[in-house]
């Protein structure tokens, strides 16, 4: 009965938090469904305690535990989110790069037109350094 | 910004001078290129850079991309082959704002190009006319490197970083597209000959840095080996577009 309640709280607090992150639109589209998932699929388990379910479905397709079970499913879906974000972030970075060249290029204009920003303006922006990447021997 | 016209008789030149805190030095290398090549427009890539480089380069009459953030050599050399592309230029030649290559030999890498036998030309600091004198452990590491870029390339090449190279209107449409960013000397090396463009080297000198350090010393050389290797072979495994 104690696991139950803690599983039960914990799952709980997860699903108030996606819902409170998704009202204040941390999370948005896909991402908000997804942790919805995650945490109803907590809630879930949380439920199946009382009645052994995990263990059963466990022993059914031959894992001898539900905690294992759980940590099989566990690691999985960490993979695959890691994965995803990995691509995300390749992709973010590519986009970046293109913006900060595209920055560069219509602040100095033409070639042999003044650009749209002359002078010391041009020098006095603010900058944020991110991760000075210089490679080559 | 400079007043000189990019135009001249046998196609529009651009210079592309990427520096990074490199206000010693990159005044010296724009005047030294525009008194080599006055028909030549000069773009230095500030990439971001904590010191006066911009202005330095200004001064010395460059037009001047000044990247808000630091994208590292890759991506602000890129930005020079994408002012290259939207303007129209016909040639573009990499020159290094550190002081480290001599601009009175960029018409030397160029001609080739110019002439029509090549498309991408590096300047080689072990082809002949010699003066540069590499660390012994780099000297095997460039080593190693040149092997394997060269069984990618299907031919002899002698010095993968050099940062000092020309290219004509396919390698600007190459490079204004698709840039590698990890290892750019090396990856653009493989990325445009299998992209059918005909590489070429040709020998120059080069002077020992006159400020500055290579971003890769030491230690961490060894890293950079491993690292490059790697990159290499997910490369030939192939990619279809990294921008």
């Amino acid at each position: 009965m104690k696991s139950f309640i803690v599983a039960m709280v914990i799952s709980l607090g997860f699903l108030t938090l996606s819902v409170v992150a998704i009202r204040r639109k941390r999370l948005r589209d896909q991402t908000a469904v997804l942790w919805i998932a995650v945490s109803l699929f907590m809630v879930l388990c949380s439920l199946a305690l009382p009645f052994h379910l995990l263990d059963r479905v466990s022993h059914g397709i031959g894992i001898a535990y539900g905690s294992d079970l759980l940590l099989v499913l566990a690691v999985t879906f960490l993979v695959v989110l890691v994965f995803n974000l990995s691509v995300n972030l390749a992709a973010v970075k590519a986009n970046q790069t293109r913006l900060v060249q595209e920055v560069a290029l219509l602040r100095a204009g033409a070639p042999d037109a003044p650009g749209p920003v002359q002078g010391n303006e041009r020098h006095a922006t603010q900058r944020s350094h991110v991760g000075s990447d210089e490679s080559r021997p | 910004m400079s007043s000189k016209s990019p135009c001249a008789a046998g196609g529009k030149i651009c210079v592309i001078i990427p520096a990074f805190n490199e206000e010693a030095a990159v005044g010296a290398v724009v005047r030294l290129v525009s008194d080599e090549m006055p028909t030549a427009h000069i773009v230095v890539v500030d990439d971001g850079s904590h010191d006066r480089t911009a202005q330095e380069s200004e001064k010395a009459g460059a037009t001047v991309l000044q990247l808000p953030v630091n994208l590292g050599i890759g991506g602000a050399v890129q930005a020079g082959f994408r002012f290259a592309l939207r303007y129209d230029f016909d040639y573009a030649v990499q020159i290094d704002g550190d002081g480290q290559h001599d601009p009175a030999e960029a018409q030397r890498i160029l001609e080739p190009i110019q002439q029509g036998s090549a498309d991408i030309v590096v300047g080689s600091r072990w082809l002949g006319r010699g003066g540069y004198i590499a660390p012994k452990g780099r000297r095997v590491g460039m080593r190693i490197l040149a092997r394997l870029v060269s069984r990618s390339a299907g031919m002899v090449v002698t010095d993968t970083t050099s940062g000092f190279r020309a290219v004509g209107r396919k390698g600007i449409e190459l490079f204004a597209e698709e840039y590698p960013t990890d290892f750019p000397e090396v990856e653009t090396l493989v990325l445009a000959t299998q992209r059918g463009l005909r590489l070429q080297e040709v020998g120059v000198r080069m002077n020992q840095r006159t400020s500055g350090t290579s971003s890769i010393a030491g230690a961490k050389s060894f890293y950079y080996m491993v690292r490059v290797i790697t990159v290499l072979m997910v490369d030939s495994i192939g990619r279809k577009d990294r921008a």
